[in-house]
């Protein structure tokens, strides 16, 4: 087992190194740069740029050299100084503005992952155990209809109900007063109500699909040879869902959290801007418009690791939760 | 054995039905034995005369989609009257009458109910069926595994592949005998060492993959027989092996059924292992008991005409390489829509039309313990 | 005995005084100030503060915050809280502000700047002479702010002008050529002219000596921020001044300095009032009424509509076609109409390049009688209903009512809708009709109008409504909206043909003063010019420019608003640009429950925007 996991790590360097290039590159790849995007910026307020200022700029931003020597003198700052390079929308070195949302977005992220699956797994249990029966279709029924329905429309629906009804817009996670005064006990009602929209709308997208999974795995599970033998044996109908079905019923579910682990870090982008989250989702998109590189090639570096740490995860879970897999490793 | 001693089990007209689409099938359609303390029955029969469905449903492990009329009688203990596995099935499989089961519930009626009989008493006290479905889930669950346990044909899909043997064979322990972990453990590793696993406590926490077929049937043996039921099930459990295994395995249970002092209920289509095996045979077709005695008896003095041709079939040393093997003409048709009649009246060479084809015999004795349902034989028994 | 008479006369006169001389007025200041340790309000004004007595403001009650949504941007916080040495009038005429006011020798070389006495920066130390001057010879002469020394300070010869101080409270500008309009250029240049001396001199006396190290090191004391070069470090503290916290201002709020609500990339910042402040209103408190102005982020800017709604946001402003809704909604929200400084709405307005490369299209888009055509094609009456739901009528790219240069006639000009004409002037051209239906090239090669516009600001759907118009005149058009970073790149190279709803629009309150948007060169983003300027430009747009140089030697004021009339003319006779709708104004939404909001004014960058509603002078009462 250290081995493969050993071997799977020393596959990462240059699985990354490769990674960084293309994603720098495709991020130069649109005419233009930084300092364009800031002229406009700001020349459409009633400032006056001259030519010489913006090549000033260019310079102070050291967007005059050629890509590969900005990609090569990036890539150097991040192994010798973990340094990430320089954030020209925000004015302060990168990792200090990804730091800033993190811990919202760690949070958020998290709530809406255990929603997800503390739903849908209990939810997909019950479908397979009563197939065909009116819960069945009922929770089918909704999950289909929130995978189905877009993200940001779903929320913008929401909103304008709220709307209608309330006269409030909950825009965002935290109120005027909450920013102001910090998080005081007094609010957490309606924190946790502002919550419930960001945690419907994108909870519901996943979770349709982890219900069929876990659905069709647990029906076939239960169609096996063991689960009549562990009934002849005399254990209860609930040891042979949650012991033996369930652990083999996990297995593309195990699979499907790689990929939740990228999810996690930068957050649903196009429903948190419609809702106003401050997540890394916008912070991103946001940096590849105004191409703001260092910033925007890093937190798709960040997601990339993550992505492959991710895999890595999942397979030594999945190994871990089924030894079949443990022995054709070893052998 | 003798006819003195109560059966630790009897099957009263057992019928399992399983409505479809096309119709309702019936693969079993009124089968009743008995099984004796410490003696073997062997249920015979070709693939598809639903020997696994009437093994299945002495414990009640049928799928949902089988519905089961008639009475498995249990009944391990003269001082104690017998439980009705059926009734205790029915009422722990109980769902409230939903408007959408109501139409399913009538076409398990509407199907030919009117076909089936009604269940007999023998004049056995028996135990009152529990109201509640608890209850009753709770006394299915006394004798699965306790009294009565089953072993099955591929050893290899029986075990869960995520859990290690002796965690599964120390399950059954756990909810039979004690609670107590070192002590269930300590009985698991000796039921191991008894049914022959060298090495038992390195095995212990191998995983099934593991494990050679032999090596699985010997502990899915240990994990049947680790509570010592009174009652053994064995479905085919040496036709996934090899011939050296196979018989290896077969002494280790008759070692055992000698040792513990229980009943085998072995079913097979192999009737080389039911020589060796059994005490008396059971033979059926199309889901009913054509014929049934003991085991000699059977052997060599065959009545039913389909066990002649099964006897027929059997490749016996000595005969010359281009004597060609003698087959029955046609197969087993399906059970479904079945009309009054016997079963093999399609395939019989002695059939008798006009009769045959319109009355289902029944098992009727006709050499002592030896029982027939053949009209031709009854016919020749008048005669 | 006369003696003894005078005598007592004048002792009687100087007794008599007395009353008056102790009469000194009382100030008031804001009951946020109660407990904060700070010196009594008299110390903190200056000897003379200066008095806000507009005819429409009343005087208010202290207290309250002023919540805005932020969408980004710089300007949109700095602007209303700017406090420059001396500010415009809704009139266009210059008013004393941070200076008391100014003299000017008889030949305009030397302009002597009066400072107020006692007057302090908002962390109390006191505001002088020597940040103006210091700030001139010390930030702009080494550019330290990168922006170096304005227009406004170089003479005709480009020479930069000399800045000496004369004593606390004054100094003097000296230039080597006359300069007529230094104090409106500085209004609209500079504004400023000072900063903080005592914060930053040894940051900017390192940046001078090339000391990094140092430098940087002192502006992260100085805010908190840790920059990555001298030149951004310089540039976003000494000219983006008031988005970073530390720095102390003559503004009327401040941005905060504790943690979580001092960084204007946050999701929520305050600008706190300031203790110095320096003016107060008639009844001699001290401004600002409202305690703090408040910002919450959004991240997409339709968002600030919806908070205006719910009562989130007090002000905001707001296109035409919102006001219905706003009107509907249960928040009580004054609707204010300022009027605009463009020619013509910005939304139809309609730029050729006049300077682009391309030789056919160059000669097309410089012929007057294609732009003429261009402009006849269309229905105004019937476009105007269908782009503004019948908010707004027809009109032309000229000047509004009451600004210099307008004539019934320019506004009017090119307004009738006459295909056959269009078609004619098409032809005079030199366009000739190809057998598609569509006008090319005399040589042949095909003539397609690229017109070009910024994403999501509705040009798509003007677009939809104007390209009928073209087509059956003969037109083919093609139309392209794309992202704003786009859209700016290639306007800085000049590549634009034809843009619908331009980024800069053409037109300002005064040709004299922001000459930007309407003599080339003098802007890297206006489509209607491109890269042009003096070298490149031919013809009346040579004139234009040459104009505008003479404009900037002129001393006399009738001579410079004859040479602007002129320009103006040049502007009407030409016809460089077309716009099909009149000016739209400047819609504001303010929520009821602020008062004293300049109900009648105009919208321009030179009145700072929103700035000259003088926000200091608003309060709250609900």
């Amino acid at each position: 087992m250290r081995k493969y996991i050993g071997k799977r790590l020393l596959m990462f360097i240059p699985t990354i190194i490769l990674i960084s290039f293309v994603i720098f590159f495709i991020i130069q790849l649109p005419p233009g740069d930084y300092v364009d995007s800031y002229v406009g910026a700001l020349a459409a307020e009633g400032e006056i740029f001259t030519e010489e200022e913006i090549l000033e700029l260019r310079k102070q931003f050291g967007l005059d050299d050629p890509w590969i020597i900005q990609y090569f003198n990036w890539v150097k700052d991040i192994i010798l100084r973990g340094d990430f390079g320089y954030s020209f929308e925000y004015g302060r070195d990168v990792w200090s503005v990804i730091m800033d949302r993190l811990y919202l977005t760690l949070a958020v992220s998290f709530i809406i992952l255990i929603f997800q699956y503390g739903v849908s797994l209990p939810v997909g249990i019950y479908c397979a155990n009563h197939q065909y029966s009116a819960g069945d279709y009922i929770w089918s029924f909704f999950g289909f209809i929130g995978t189905a329905t877009p993200n940001f429309l779903l929320a913008i629906i929401i909103m304008y109900y709220i709307y209608v009804t309330t006269g409030n817009v909950y825009l965002g996670l935290f109120s005027t007063e909450m920013l102001q005064n910090g998080m005081r006990w007094e609010y957490v009602p309606e924190f946790l109500g502002r919550c419930a929209i960001p945690l419907i709308v994108i909870g519901t997208s996943g979770t349709c699909g982890i219900i069929r999974t876990v659905r069709a795995q647990m029906l076939d599970e239960q169609a096996r040879q063991y689960t009549l033998t562990a009934r002849a044996k005399g254990c209860s109908e609930w040891t042979i869902t949650y012991k033996y079905c369930l652990r083999a019923a996990l297995n593309p579910v195990v699979s499907g959290l790689a990929g939740s682990l990228r999810t996690i870090f930068s957050g649903s982008t196009v429903s948190a801007i419609v809702m106003n989250l401050a997540i890394q989702g916008p912070v991103l998109l946001t940096a590849l418009k105004s191409q703001d590189m260092y910033l925007a090639g890093t937190i798709v570096l960040i997601q990339a690791v993550l992505v492959l740490v991710g895999t890595l995860l999942s397979d030594i879970a999945l190994a871990w939760l089924d030894p079949r897999i443990r022995f054709s490793e070893r052998s | 054995m003798s006819e003195n001693t109560q059966p630790i089990i009897r099957v009263r007209d057992l019928h399992v039905g399983i409505p479809m689409d096309e119709g309702l099938l019936t693969p079993v359609r009124g089968v009743d034995f008995e099984i004796y303390p410490g003696e073997t029955l062997g249920l015979v029969g070709e693939s598809g005369c639903g020997k696994s469905l009437t093994s299945k449903a002495i414990l009640g492990i049928n799928d949902n989609k089988c519905f089961s009329i008639g009475e498995i009688l249990f009944r391990p203990d003269v001082k104690q009257p017998a439980v009705d596995i059926l009734s205790l099935e029915r009422v722990s499989k109980w769902k409230p009458l939903m408007p959408w089961t109501i139409t399913q519930r009538l076409e398990e009626r509407v199907h030919d109910i009117a076909r089936f009989e009604a269940a007999r008493r023998v004049g056995d006290p028996i135990r009152p069926i529990p109201g509640k479905k608890k209850e009753a889930i709770r006394q299915l669950r006394a004798i699965r595994g306790k009294q009565i346990s089953m072993i099955f044909q591929e050893p290899m899909v029986a075990f869960s592949p995520m859990y290690t043997i002796g965690n599964q064979i120390n399950e059954c322990t756990r909810l039979h005998i004690t609670r107590d972990r070192h002590e269930s453990k300590r009985i698991t590793l000796e039921m191991m060492k008894m049914v022959g696993i060298a090495n038992a406590e390195k095995r212990y926490d191998q995983y099934p993959h593991e494990f050679s077929g032999g090596m699985l049937q010997r502990a899915l043996i240990a994990m049947a027989l680790v509570c010592k039921p009174r009652l053994l099930i064995a479905d085919e459990p040496t036709t996934a092996l090899d011939v050296t295994i196979q018989a290896q395995i077969l002494e280790l249970m008759q070692s055992l059924q000698k040792e513990l002092g229980m009943a085998i209920l072995f079913i097979t289509h192999d009737l080389g292992t039911v020589a060796k095996m059994c005490d008396r045979v059971a033979v059926m077709y199309l889901g009913k008991i054509v014929e049934t005695g003991p085991a000699r008896d059977i052997y060599k003095n065959p009545q039913h005409p389909y066990t002649r041709g099964l006897m027929g079939s059997v490749h016996k040393i000595g005969t010359l390489k281009q004597d060609r093997l003698f087959s029955i003409e046609g197969t087993v048709p399906l059970a479904l829509n079945l009309q009054p009649g016997c079963g093999f009246y399609d395939r019989c060479d002695a059939r008798i039309e006009g009769l045959c084809d319109k009355v289902t015999p029944t098992l009727t004795p006709c050499d002592g313990q030896h029982c027939v349902a053949c009209h031709r034989c009854q016919r020749k028994e008048e005669a | 005995m006369k003696k003894l008479v005078s005598l007592a006369l004048a002792l009687i006169m100087l007794v008599g005084m007395i009353p008056f001389a102790s009469a000194e007025a009382t100030y008031t200041e804001a009951p946020y100030w109660a407990d904060k340790g700070l010196p009594p309000v008299e110390e903190r004004l200056p000897v003379e503060p200066m008095v806000e007595d507009a005819a429409y403001l009343t005087i208010g009650t202290y207290g309250g915050e002023l919540r805005r949504s932020a969408g980004g941007g710089n300007w949109d916080a700095g602007k209303p809280i700017e406090e420059g040495l001396f500010r415009f009038t809704t009139q266009g005429t210059i008013e004393a502000n941070v200076a008391k006011g100014f003299t000017v020798n008889e030949d305009a070389t030397v302009y002597t700047i009066y400072l107020r006495e006692g007057m302090k920066w908002s962390d109390g130390a006191p505001f002088t002479a020597e940040d103006c001057v210091w700030f001139y010879n010390a930030v702009c002469l080494n550019k330290v702010d990168s922006k170096g020394v304005r227009n406004c300070h170089k003479d005709a010869n480009g020479n930069p002008a000399v800045v000496e101080k004369v004593d606390d409270y004054t100094f003097t500008v000296t230039f080597g050529t006359p300069k007529y309009d230094f104090i409106e250029a500085l209004a609209v240049d500079l504004k400023w002219h000072y900063a903080p001396k005592h914060i930053f001199e040894k940051m900017v006396q390192a940046v001078i000596d090339g000391d990094t190290e140092t430098a940087l090191a002192e502006a992260k004391a100085i805010c908190g921020v840790e920059f990555s070069d001298v030149g951004k470090a310089g540039k976003e503290m000494l000219y983006y001044f008031w988005n970073y916290p530390g720095i102390p201002t003559l503004n009327p709020y401040v941005l905060s300095t504790e943690a979580g609500k001092n960084s204007v990339k946050g999701e929520y910042y305050e600008f706190v009032r300031n203790p110095y402040y320096w003016k107060v209103d008639a009844a001699g408190q001290q401004l600002p009424y409202i305690d703090k102005i408040v910002y919450v982020t959004v991240s997409n800017v339709d968002q600030q509509l919806m908070l205006l709604l719910d009562g989130t946001v007090d002000y905001q402003t707001v296109a035409m076609e919102s006001i219905p809704t706003i009107l509907e909604s249960e928040t009580a929200i004054n609707i204010y109409e300022w009027s605009g400084s463009d020619w013509g709405d910005v939304g139809t307005q309609l730029h050729f390049n006049l300077g682009i490369a391309a030789e056919h299209l160059n000669a097309l888009f410089n012929d007057k009688n294609f732009r003429q055509a261009m402009s006849i094609c269309v229905d105004r009456e019937e476009f105007a209903g269908l782009y503004s739901d019948g908010w707004l009528a027809g009109g032309q790219a000229a000047p509004q009512v009451g600004q210099l240069g307008y004539s019934e006639e320019w506004a009017t000009q090119w307004t009738e809708y006459d295909v056959a004409k269009a078609k004619e002037l098409f032809e005079a051209a030199g366009l000739v009709m190809g057998a598609d239906g569509f006008y090319d090239f005399a040589d042949g090669t095909d003539f397609v109008l690229n017109i070009v516009s910024v994403a999501d600001n509705g040009a798509a759907e003007t677009y939809k409504i104007l390209e009928p118009y073209f087509r059956a005149a003969g037109i083919k058009c093609t139309f392209k909206d794309s992202d704003r970073s786009n859209i700016d790149n290639d306007l800085l190279a000049g590549t634009i043909e034809c843009m619908l709803f331009p980024v800069t629009g053409i037109g300002d309150i005064s040709i004299i003063l922001k000459p930007n948007s309407m003599v080339p060169g003098y802007a890297t983003n206006v489509a209607w010019y491109g890269k042009m300027d003096e070298t490149t430009a031919t013809g009346d747009l040579k004139t234009l420019i040459d104009l505008k140089k003479q404009l900037d030697v002129t001393a006399d004021t009738e001579a410079r608003t004859a040479i602007a009339l002129q320009m103006l003319q040049l502007h009407q006779a030409n016809q460089w640009t077309i716009a099909y709708v009149q000016a739209a104004p400047a819609y504001h939404a303010v929520n009821a429950r602020i008062q004293n909001f300049l109900a009648e004014g105009v919208w321009s960058d030179i009145y700072r925007d929103m700035g000259i509603a003088h926000c200091q002078c608003w309060y709250i009462a609900e």
